[in-house]
């Protein structure tokens, strides 16, 4: 049963179309992420599914019932900001109950107050109640907003990039900790990131979004995998994916301006030209690989070190385990793995 | 004063004396404090040094006279002359600063340990701070009072001449030492009757006369009755603040719509509403005049509150609008999705963030509705007429009632005095800083 679904949202900023024709739906206790880069319209996605925004064509659906006309407040879905948005001049405390106060809950006060102090618990900020928001540190204003919106248990989490804020070794914690209230809670849940890593680790399925149009949704093994155009084989992984033009030549695959050949694969038909797609791990170092390169540099990264490999006037990038002691210049053997290349066509289409 | 010529009244030497003492006062002490001697001992130094100066400054200024004859002008010549003698002295003190000496070290009062070892401008303790830093605090904070009690002499002569009888109130010279009395109060708030001297003679057998009657019976009047000046001050009070409260609410409506909601034609609309204070009331007064007079709203209190509504409404929106403009909309956005329509996130949410703009904007208006005078003059007669064309009428019959004016003018002074001073707290900035990050 699906909880949550977009049909058709196109929405325009006087000649900057935000969102072209935008359709997904998200399962009940889904961990859904929309992946894009900044700019690519998932924030305004975000607001039209709140109601802060009214998108110009298109049915938002809550539960199969066409919620275009709710106000937000009858949407009863709870949003994070990226710029947290507590209330100033207000405790800790009344931040948390300001929700469950609405004219529309009707709550009695005990039954309020016992809720704050069980979600307090639950996200380690009882200790923080009694302060102004205004004097928390960035993680502790992202606990309390994250707070906010889970004294509710409302029908859909909307997060809009609620880690990005946050400096690395507290993006991790705070990461790892809403994966685990997400599946604990079984709360349903749309997550608005420009962070791949953040993407991947995190979501049953992600929707990526570019220029206000998707581009693929998938699990994060799809999208990695898989991925349906260059564009979201470029957004995800790190080091980057190799790209390279290539053409068929007498049955093989010539990579363009470099000595690397390669055979065709057999399942499917490649035109004359077109882009070859490497992940990095996929190209080994091996003393006995069928290619050579040069190493035209080395990042080590402590678990891995990442390796330019220069064939001919291309540059591979290739990671290998640990440290290594290769310096630049030295003629190196590789292989590419021939099962898990990537095919794209030249308008970046997969094949 | 010391067979000296000096080109300035005595009023002058008085204020400019003050002025070096209060400049010796505030410096010295520091430079005292500096070198490790006690307090007391700058400050009496400070005075000595004060009274110095100021006499230094005369003199400079009876040297500096022929400049006067130089320069021309009578006045350019001694406001010249004024500026180059205080340059002259400052130097001086600051020189003379070197010659302070470091106290001995049994006598030392506090010596700082740690902390910066250079002067700093800034820091909480007053050792650190370099000495020439904090002494020019204190000369700023001289001019500052001496300006500020320049500034308030009206005022104060305002309410001395209220207190003052119908004889001190024109005396020349003006008398600064006077006897009270409430001659001022009474003759405004009644209206009177001359005596004659059989009259006086019988009035002063009666035994039920209150202290007010023997105040203006002295004068040869006999009270009647109340005049109207209550009566308009209580006018000039309901149509303020109702005009207040009404073009603040109305504002602060219009403006949060101007600033969160697309309107088409936002630009024209605001600069429309501007437009309506573009016009010096007094062009408008004869159109609305005979409108009014055709609506039966001449002299009368919806009359004056409507008008001075809209006349405030356009500066309420503007000011307001810039206010909100300020606060981020996601604190409204996070409230509407926590289950409140958009008039319960504006009270609870915008409301109390804009209270330094809503407090600033109410100033503003009161003090407009409330000073106003060419429309009050045109539009109201006697029912609505409020206090500032009703003031000059008490100019009227038997010569000016100096003192009379002056305590109209007093009680007029005060409501605006009383709301100013009552949301200074909120006039000031930075009170409620948000918990926004910007990113």
């Amino acid at each position: 049963m699906s909880n949550v679904a977009l049909e058709h949202i196109t929405k325009r900023f006087k000649d900057v179309t935000a969102l072209d024709d935008v359709s997904f739906s998200i399962t009940h206790g889904e961990f859904f992420v929309l992946l894009g880069p900044t700019g690519a319209g998932k924030t305004t996605t975000l607001r039209v599914i709140a109601g802060l925004e009214k998108q110009d064509h298109g049915d938002v659906i809550f539960d199969g019932v066409n919620v275009n006309k709710y106000t937000p407040a009858d949407r009863d879905v709870a949003f994070v900001f990226q710029q947290y948005s507590l209330y100033p001049t207000r405790t800790v405390y009344e931040n948390l109950a300001f929700p469950l106060q609405s004219p529309l809950r009707k709550w009695p006060k005990e039954r309020i107050d016992q809720r704050v102090k069980e979600v307090a618990e639950k996200i380690h900020i009882a200790h923080l109640l009694h302060r102004k928001t205004a004097n928390l540190s960035g993680g502790e204003m992202q606990r309390v907003a994250l707070g906010r919106a889970l004294v509710r248990s409302p029908r859909l989490f909307l997060m809009d990039e609620p880690l990005s804020n946050l400096d690395a070794k507290l993006r991790e914690a705070l990461r790892i900790e809403l994966q685990h209230l997400q599946k604990t809670e079984g709360s349903t849940t749309l997550f608005v990131t420009h962070d791949q890593i953040e993407a991947l680790t995190m979501a049953d399925r992600i929707a990526v979004l570019n220029q206000g149009r998707i581009v693929q949704i998938g699990t994060p093994y799809d999208i990695y995998d898989r991925p349906a155009t260059t564009f979201v084989a470029q957004l995800v992984g790190i080091p980057r994916i190799n790209l390279l033009p290539a053409v068929r030549e007498n049955g093989l695959l010539n990579v363009e301006r470099s000595t690397i050949r390669l055979p065709l694969p057999t399942d499917r038909t490649i035109p004359q030209r077109f882009l070859l797609g490497i992940r990095p791990e996929d190209v080994r170092l091996a003393p006995d690989g069928d290619l050579r390169g040069e190493v035209a540099l080395t990042e080590p990264l402590g678990v891995e070190t990442v390796i330019h490999i220069r064939s001919g006037q291309q540059t591979l990038l290739s990671i290998a385990p640990g440290i290594t002691d290769l310096k630049i210049g030295d003629v190196i053997a590789y292989s590419i793995v021939r099962e898990r290349l990537h095919f794209f066509d030249l308008d970046g289409v997969r094949l | 004063m010391f067979g000296l010529d000096i080109p300035l009244p005595d009023f002058w030497i008085a204020y400019f004396f003050v002025f070096w003492v209060l400049i010796g006062g505030t410096t010295a002490p520091v430079m005292f404090r500096h070198q490790g001697h006690p307090v007391w001992l700058g400050v009496l130094t400070g005075g000595v040094v004060g009274v110095i100066s100021g006499v230094v400054f005369m003199v400079l200024l009876t040297v500096l006279k022929p400049l006067a004859d130089v320069v021309d002008d009578p006045f350019l010549g001694i406001l010249v002359s004024i500026l180059i003698s205080a340059v002259l002295i400052l130097i001086a003190l600051g020189w003379l600063r070197r010659f302070v000496p470091l106290a001995r070290a049994n006598e030392v009062v506090t010596l700082a340990e740690g902390g910066p070892r250079a002067p700093v401008t800034y820091s909480t303790r007053v050792d650190k701070v370099d000495p020439s830093w904090l002494s020019v605090q204190g000369i700023r904070a001289t001019v500052v009072v001496m300006l500020a009690v320049l500034s308030l002499i009206p005022v104060v002569w305002m309410g001395m001449t209220a207190f003052k009888s119908r004889a001190d109130a024109v005396a020349s010279p003006p008398k600064v030492i006077f006897e009270p009395t409430m001659e001022g109060f009474i003759s405004l708030l009644t209206k009177r009757r001359q005596l004659t001297d059989a009259q006086i003679a019988e009035y002063k057998q009666r035994e039920d006369l209150a202290w007010y009657d023997e105040v203006m019976l002295k004068r040869g009047q006999a009270i009647i009755g109340q005049s109207d000046y209550v009566k308009r001050l209580r006018n000039s009070l309901i149509i303020a603040s109702v005009s207040t409260v009404l073009s603040v609410t109305l504002g602060l409506l219009s403006a949060y719509a101007f600033s969160r909601f697309r309107i088409p034609g936002e630009g024209d609309l605001l600069f429309f509403i501007l437009s309506t204070r573009m016009l010096p009331p007094v062009v408008v007064t004869i159109p609305i005049f005979l409108m009014y007079r055709e609506l039966g709203l001449y002299d009368t209190h919806i009359g004056m509150i409507l008008l001075y509504t809209a006349f405030n409404l356009s500066f309420s929106v503007w000011l307001l609008k810039g206010f909100i403009d300020e606060i981020p909309r996601e604190y409204e956005e996070a409230a509407l999705v926590d289950g409140y329509t958009r008039m319960q996130a504006f009270r609870k949410i915008v409301l109390p963030q804009a209270v330094t703009g809503i407090a600033a904007t109410t100033v503003f208006s009161f003090i407009f509705a409330w000073n106003e005078y060419a429309f009050a003059l045109m539009l109201t007669s006697d029912k609505a007429r409020t206090a500032p064309p009703s003031i000059p009428s008490v100019l009227g019959t038997g010569g000016i009632e100096w003192a009379a004016i002056a305590a109209g003018s007093l009680g007029f002074l005060i409501p605006v005095v009383i709301v100013t001073f009552s949301l200074r707290r909120y006039l000031l900035r930075g009170v409620t800083f948000g918990a926004i990050r910007q990113g």
